[in-house]
């Protein structure tokens, strides 16, 4: 594999991994797949056209307004949509989900400053600057991702391993009603989850659209699926182990393409046929623990 | 200090507590004996705020706490020692009892910590160590320094001795009658009438969510049901 190939797979798998952790941190405390998410992802890209093109700020602050709005909206959307229904059945919460991922994609279609048609990503010069290293043309873009990715990874595990809100989402995890009966507000704690997981999705839309800047009300759908996937490959539940799940996912999908480029299109033939040979040989993932039953 | 009056509770269509009252005095150690089922992890669960009432009163120190958050009522001063220790596994000794302050924020907190590795010697050898590579009388006593970190003035225990050795529950014990003589109120749980009995002053018997026997520890210790049921004597 040459250099090139080299910093695609770890460009995208960055990006996987930025959107895996807040499907996997989700699902660690409420046991939900919240479809919603690969949504939150796409409409980080939305606020940053919103931003450069509607209020003519600098991509800078349009790219840190972006964050801020799409953390703000995880926090709403679990406020409105999932906290009235913590304690009803499963299904009821993975239909909500559903229905809060159409609602996401309809409000950019009847918003007349997007719609259903395609809009074109604001990328920074910086970004797309090319530069040769060891003979290889590089997009500049290949590197800032995984830059900013490890920057955005690391202090989510201070965040986790140093902090007390991190302790009790660590906590919150294993046995929610242990960590109420420690007198932490358990509601807070599931905030904090929703607004740290859709802030670094918001990373990754905004990321994501700096490399492949087509943007459209579905744009988070498959990478949603495709980081879901990688969530799972990891162990879902495990941050770690979604991090390490979007890196595999990401290599292996440049991988595939740069050895048979004429079969590219089947790419998602390949993450899912990873998905499911995960499935059947070590179902919970690279980093998962065997489910014990709770007597 | 605690008093519960006239509690009723279901789960589903199952009528789990049918009038229990009980009263736990400022500074007293309370215990609440019965078999599987009858009831006693309810009541504590109830007066935790995780289970809501159908009907009844749970006063402490003269405020009605029904309908109150888990949390607004540790923060009260009531914390609870779940039943099976409950601790987080994947947390070290040291974040564990961390998590059993965090509604905390006095500056006492480091001597509280002081306190429980002076009660439990055992975890500050091992507060680096993973909660879930304790063993059970290990855990067990983390469960209990944790709700210590909480800093509770009543505190109720569910079932400690459960599924540990005599040696151990004789620890464990010593440990609660310092904690009590510390100045804490307890409330203890338990299926071992004989720990129990040898550290309360006064019981209440549970029997499929009634109370059927009350009274101060040397009358229970000498009545024939308890006797028979719970102390296997006669």
């Amino acid at each position: 594999m040459d250099i090139q190939q080299f910093f695609n797979g770890l460009t995208l798998g960055s990006l996987y991994a930025l959107i895996a952790i807040g499907y996997t941190m989700v699902y660690g405390i409420l046991r939900l797949i919240n479809f919603a998410h690969g949504d939150i992802f796409m409409f980080a890209g939305y606020w940053v056209f919103f931003g450069y093109f509607l209020f003519k700020l600098p991509w800078w602050a349009a790219a840190v307004l972006s964050v801020i709005f799409t953390a703000a909206m995880g926090w709403a959307i679990e406020r409105v949509a999932y906290r009235p229904l913590r304690n009803a059945p499963r299904i009821s919460l993975l239909i909500t989900a559903i229905g809060m991922s159409l609602l996401l994609e309809h409000i950019i279609i009847v918003l007349p400053w997007a719609g259903g048609i395609q809009k074109q990503f604001p990328r920074p010069d910086f970004m797309i600057r090319i530069f040769e290293l060891g003979g290889a043309r590089i997009q500049a873009v290949t590197i800032w991702v995984p830059v900013i990715a490890a920057v955005c990874l690391l202090g989510l595990l201070y965040l986790l391993y140093r902090t007390k809100v991190g302790r009790g989402m660590r906590a919150i995890a294993t046995d929610m009603e242990a960590t109420e009966l420690m007198g932490a507000d358990i509601n807070r704690i599931i905030s904090y989850t929703f607004i740290v997981g859709s802030a670094l999705a918001a990373v990754g839309g905004i990321l994501w659209g700096c490399r492949y800047p087509a943007l459209r009300f579905d744009i988070g759908i498959i990478p949603g699926w495709r980081a879901f996937t990688a969530a799972v490959v990891g162990g879902i539940g495990n941050v770690i182990g979604a991090m390490i799940g979007g890196f595999v996912l990401g290599m292996a999908e440049i991988i595939f393409v740069a050895t048979l480029p004429a079969y590219s299109g089947y790419r998602d033939a390949v993450i899912f046929a990873i998905l499911i040979l995960f499935l059947l040989v070590k179902p919970t993932g690279i980093m998962g623990k065997p489910l014990k039953e709770k007597v | 200090m605690l008093e519960v009056k006239d509690l009723h509770v279901y789960y589903g269509g199952i009528h789990a507590l049918q009038g229990i009252s009980i009263s736990v005095p400022e500074g007293s150690v309370v215990t609440l004996l019965g078999a599987n089922g009858a009831g006693k992890t309810t009541t504590l669960r109830t007066i935790m705020g995780l289970v809501r009432p159908r009907v009844g009163e749970i006063t402490y120190r003269g405020k009605p706490i029904v309908g109150l958050r888990t949390s607004r009522i540790v923060r009260m001063g009531i914390v609870m020692c779940p039943e099976g220790r409950r601790i987080f596994p994947d947390l070290t000794v040291w974040e564990n009892l961390l998590m059993g302050c965090y509604a905390r924020t006095d500056p006492e907190i480091e001597r509280d910590l002081e306190w429980v590795f002076s009660l439990f010697p055992r975890l500050k050898e091992r507060r680096r160590q993973a909660g879930g590579t304790l063993s059970g009388g290990e855990q067990q006593m983390l469960a209990v320094a944790r709700a210590l970190m909480a800093k509770p003035t009543l505190l109720l225990l569910d079932e400690p001795s459960l599924g540990l050795a005599p040696v151990l529950i004789t620890e464990l014990y010593n440990a609660f009658r310092q904690i009590h003589q510390e100045g804490r109120t307890i409330l203890l749980v338990e299926q071992n009438a004989r720990a129990a009995l040898s550290i309360a002053e006064y019981g209440y018997v549970l029997e499929t969510g009634r109370i059927v026997a009350e009274g101060p520890k040397d009358e229970l210790v000498s009545s024939d049901l308890v006797r028979k049921a719970y102390l296997g004597i006669g």
